[in-house]
């Protein structure tokens, strides 16, 4: 493998490790250290991420119902990008790999997903 | 596999390009082809692979190029093709110095406009008529172009986009090209980033080409996705990191 490949990868994973980690101690709403998304602070408006960071700190100290009511698109996307992660890095093609890959994240299934982000990132400023 | 009448190719692996087109072609018109990038299943030995499948082809298709004359390999499948008496059918995709020992035997000649050479093809495979005429029918309709220019002709869109009539994928059950689905996702969600929906939708133009069986244009896509998908990773990460040292300097108020 390669060296220089390796050592990136490695970074990536423990500036994950150490980001896990503050979001899981300590919660955002109550910290100065996380600040809020730019976003609404210039328009008032929640975007479709908005809300992710405290999504995050609930789910790490597993509590999905509070997490469901910072994000709840964060919150359902979860176990979707993980499946994704998983079918693009560690599954090796074979006639089953293709078939689910084609459900789960073929072009029908990638316009499902930009018109929830989309109607998500609406609704949640109407109601 | 039956492989009767399988053709072979045998090329230089930098005229992947046309040979993949050609190919492609062939196979929609029904004739059985074997191309090793294609037909060698992942984790199969190459060597032995291209053996085998030389042993039992009938006919060995050699595409003729500034680059495959000079080519070892090439020119050792051709020794062996012509000891063992099978059909030995020259392209010539480029002008190049034919071999001395493919001279005297009729080829197709590509190095002018593509029709043309499709035509004298279908005489020189001696294809079947259904074949031969299912090949006039895939390559007629387009504009004839000139060798460098064939994105188009194959863009040509299939009825409908969605339907994998591709053959590289059922054939060989190959991996489409990474969409970059998942990272504009994530970017999208983190960094409140339009940019990361241009990635999204880069993802789907990926997917629709590969089903269509284009792999040129699927890979372009897969290119373009990346890019998007990696400038607004930085972009987001810089604007946060603008936005936190305002913060902490007190020159905005987030509240």
């Amino acid at each position: 493998m390669n060296i220089n490949k390796f050592f990136t990868t490695l970074f990536g994973i423990g500036i994950l490790l150490v980001l896990l980690g503050l979001y899981k101690y300590y919660n955002p709403i109550s910290s100065m250290y996380f600040p809020r998304c730019p976003f609404r602070v210039l328009t008032g408006l929640q975007c479709s991420g908005c809300g992710s960071q405290r999504a995050i700190h609930h789910l790490l100290n597993f509590e999905l119902l509070k997490a469901s009511k910072e994000n709840l698109l964060l919150v359902i996307a979860t176990p979707y990008l993980a499946t994704g992660l998983f079918f693009e890095y560690l599954s090796k093609p074979n006639e089953t790999y293709l078939k689910w890959r084609k459900i789960l994240f073929g072009r029908k299934a990638i316009f499902i997903i930009l018109l929830t982000i989309v109607s998500f990132g609406v609704i949640r400023n109407l109601f | 596999m039956d492989s009767e009448n399988t053709i072979f190719f045998s090329y230089s692996r930098d005229d992947s390009e046309f040979v993949l087109d050609l190919a492609k072609n062939l196979r929609q018109a029904g004739a059985k082809i074997w191309l090793d990038q294609l037909d060698i299943k992942p984790g199969a030995r190459w060597d032995s692979s291209i053996e085998k499948a030389l042993a039992k082809s009938k006919t060995l298709l050699v595409v003729l190029s500034e680059a495959s004359v000079i080519s070892h390999n090439v020119m050792d499948e051709v020794s062996y093709a012509l000891e063992e008496n099978k059909a030995v059918v020259p392209i010539l995709m480029e002008k190049c110095e034919i071999p001395f020992r493919l001279r005297r035997l009729q080829y197709a000649d590509f190095s002018g406009d593509y029709k043309t050479g499709v035509k004298t093809l279908i005489d020189a495979l001696n294809l079947d008529k259904e074949v031969a005429k299912n090949l006039a029918d895939v390559t007629t309709d387009k504009p004839a172009k000139p060798i460098k220019k064939k994105e188009e002709r194959i863009t040509q869109p299939p009825h409908d986009s969605e339907k994998p009539q591709n053959f590289i994928q059922d054939k060989n059950n190959q991996k489409p090209p990474k969409t970059w689905l998942v990272e504009s996702i994530i970017v999208t969600l983190f960094c409140c980033l339009p940019l990361g929906i241009v990635g999204i939708i880069n993802a789907t133009k990926v997917e629709s080409r590969f089903y269509a069986g284009d792999l040129k244009e699927a890979n372009r896509y897969s290119a373009d996705a990346k890019k998007w998908t990696t400038i607004s990773f930085w972009t987001g990460l810089v604007i946060w990191v603008l936005y936190i040292f305002a913060v902490a300097s007190g020159i905005v108020n987030e509240y």
